[in-house]
């Protein structure tokens, strides 16, 4: 408890001192504030950006304050998941490149205190940036559209939230076998991209896919229903401990480069 | 009574054993070196008595050290890791709490340490910026912050300067009253200056192990060295130490011989006699065993 505690300290401070506690949620944000604004104006930004015929009609629907919201969580899908697997995928892999790892395992200190540190500050830095982001988008979609359901949207972005949670536990776990960092971004960022992809073209059949928690949380916004994740959920939580027991082996059994 | 007993160590990695069935002690409170060319298994062994690799086979125990072995450890890897965002203080801080130690000790061993390895003007400065040496220095500091039982350094002198060699040298004789220390080297000369014990790896095998004095008596028999002026008498006189009782060998050939004996006093007291009465003109005489060297050479060699 001791270990894991210096440990956590010593993962803020890093966050704080490499910026990441900064850029993290700013990208969240950005894209939380862009995609309203976006929705809200796009009509004006087609006329005055397309060279479209002198009295074309543009007439596109005003969105829904859902479907926005919606449109938000399909930009963190993206963008935002691409972030997080790049601020995190130095985390084990990098230690262990740097010899930083065998630095901390060759003190008394248990592998599940360091990958607990590294798990709970990376996993509330990412909650926590999306939490930011998730509320600017409400923000502005209140401002500039107008206000969504606060219960459903919420449930969306707590089952939005648990997606997140999966990938930052699959950029753990491919840090802890994977020598490149680079690498271990890439595997969880495909992973993740390929598993929304082919949800995409069957979303029911495929309903308990783990993707299927950003696919509901989506659709839920969009036609302002109460998502439905159990079985998507029960996958994720398998999953995650799959991750979790990787995650620990590959820690326990690589902490020297070799 | 001894610290540590490594019994019948293998280490594979896929098909090839790095170190295969190597055996050894470490008494209380003495420094061995573990001696041989590179890829001989020395950093290999010296990571799995760590922790840090699991034998494929065998045993280390601590007699009498009851626990999570890492505890009684202190180690500094070959190429010193740190976190450059940190200062010096704080990495040594963060050593010490992560031992066990209490904030409050640990900022007091940090301030106290620093000093003892000469960085503490440079106690507050980020590591990042810090030179090999001082990190190195750095290194050796946060391997003793919880006072171990058993100081593990792999070449803890192999990329310093002469006069950070010295200081490494001398921390390690102060420590040695507290600590047995097991390092690595390839330097001879500083095994030869700080080590009580040596352990001679080559292959991934023990060769040879015993006190430095013993290792240099079982190299084979002492050899005296002479020289002498060019010119006729010294060539027959040169070419008769064969015959000197006592002589086993006689290596070399010029104007220099080099002869094996067993019986060292007694050919030197004959040989500087011979020599007077023949009135050799010697330039070089020297009587011993094998340096450590010669030795290192010969076994690893052979």
């Amino acid at each position: 408890m001791n270990t894991f505690l210096v440990l956590w300290k010593k993962e803020w401070t890093e966050a704080v001192r490499t910026s990441k506690l900064i850029w993290l949620p700013a990208v969240f944000v950005l894209l939380g504030i862009a995609q309203p604004v976006t929705a809200k104006f796009m009509p004006d930004i087609l006329k005055s950006a397309g060279s479209l015929p002198e009295g074309a009609i543009i007439l596109i629907p005003l969105a829904k304050p859902g479907e926005v919201l919606g449109q938000t969580l399909g930009q963190f899908g993206t963008i935002g998941v691409l972030a997080i697997c790049l601020a995190f995928m130095g985390m084990v892999s990098g230690e262990r490149r740097s010899g930083m790892a065998a630095w901390i395992l060759v003190k008394p200190v248990s592998s599940l205190a360091y990958a607990a540190s590294k798990w709970a500050v990376s996993t509330i830095l990412s909650l926590g940036s999306f939490g930011l982001g998730y509320a600017a988008a409400w923000y502005e979609t209140t401002a500039l559209i107008g206000t969504p359901e606060p219960g459903k949207a919420l449930a969306a972005g707590a089952a939005y939230g648990g997606w997140l949670a999966l990938i930052v536990l699959a950029v753990l776990a491919a840090g802890a076998w994977l020598n490149a960092p680079a690498a271990a971004a890439f595997v969880p960022f495909a992973g993740a991209t390929v598993l929304q992809l082919i949800q995409g073209f069957f979303p029911y059949p495929l309903r308990a896919l783990p993707s299927g928690l950003a696919t509901e949380a989506i659709a839920s916004l969009k036609f302002n229903s109460w998502p439905c994740v159990t079985d998507a959920g029960w996958t994720a939580i398998a999953i995650g401990a799959l991750l979790v027991w990787l995650a620990l082996w590959g820690i326990r059994n690589r902490p020297l480069r070799v | 009574m001894h610290l540590l007993e490594a019994k019948r160590l293998t280490r594979m990695f896929g098909l090839v054993a790095a170190v295969k069935d190597i055996s050894f002690r470490i008494g209380d409170k003495r420094v061995v070196a573990l001696l041989g060319p590179n890829g001989a298994g020395k950093t290999t062994t010296l990571s799995m008595l760590a922790g840090l690799l699991e034998p494929t086979a065998g045993d280390i125990l601590f007699p009498g050290l009851a626990g999570d072995r890492r505890s009684w450890i202190g180690f500094l890897p070959q190429i010193p890791a740190f976190f450059g965002w940190m200062t010096g203080q704080e990495t040594i801080v963060m050593a010490g709490r992560l031992c066990g130690l209490s904030t409050q000790e640990a900022e007091t061993r940090a301030t106290e340490l620093l000093a003892t390895v000469g960085l503490r003007d440079a106690a507050r400065r980020k590591v990042s910026g810090y030179s090999g040496g001082m990190k190195q220095r750095l290194g050796l500091a946060q391997a003793v912050v919880h006072r171990p039982r058993l100081l593990i350094l792999d070449e803890p002198v192999s990329a310093l300067d002469p006069v950070g060699r010295r200081d490494v040298l001398e921390m390690l004789r102060s420590w040695k009253q507290e600590m047995s220390i097991l390092l690595s080297t390839h330097v001879l000369h500083d095994a030869e200056q700080v080590c009580d014990d040596l352990i001679l790896l080559n292959r991934g095998s023990v060769l040879e192990q015993g006190t430095l004095e013993e290792l240099q008596r079982s190299a084979g028999s002492a050899s005296i060295q002479v020289k002498t002026e060019e010119g006729e008498p010294s060539e027959r006189w040169l070419n008769s130490l064969v015959s000197l009782p006592g002589v086993l060998k006689v290596e070399g050939d010029g104007w220099e011989r080099r002869l094996r004996t067993e019986l060292i006093d007694e050919v030197r007291e004959k040989l500087l006699q011979s020599a007077a009465d023949h009135k050799i003109p010697i330039v070089q005489f020297e009587a011993g065993y094998p340096t450590l060297e010669e030795w290192f050479l010969k076994a690893v060699q052979s």
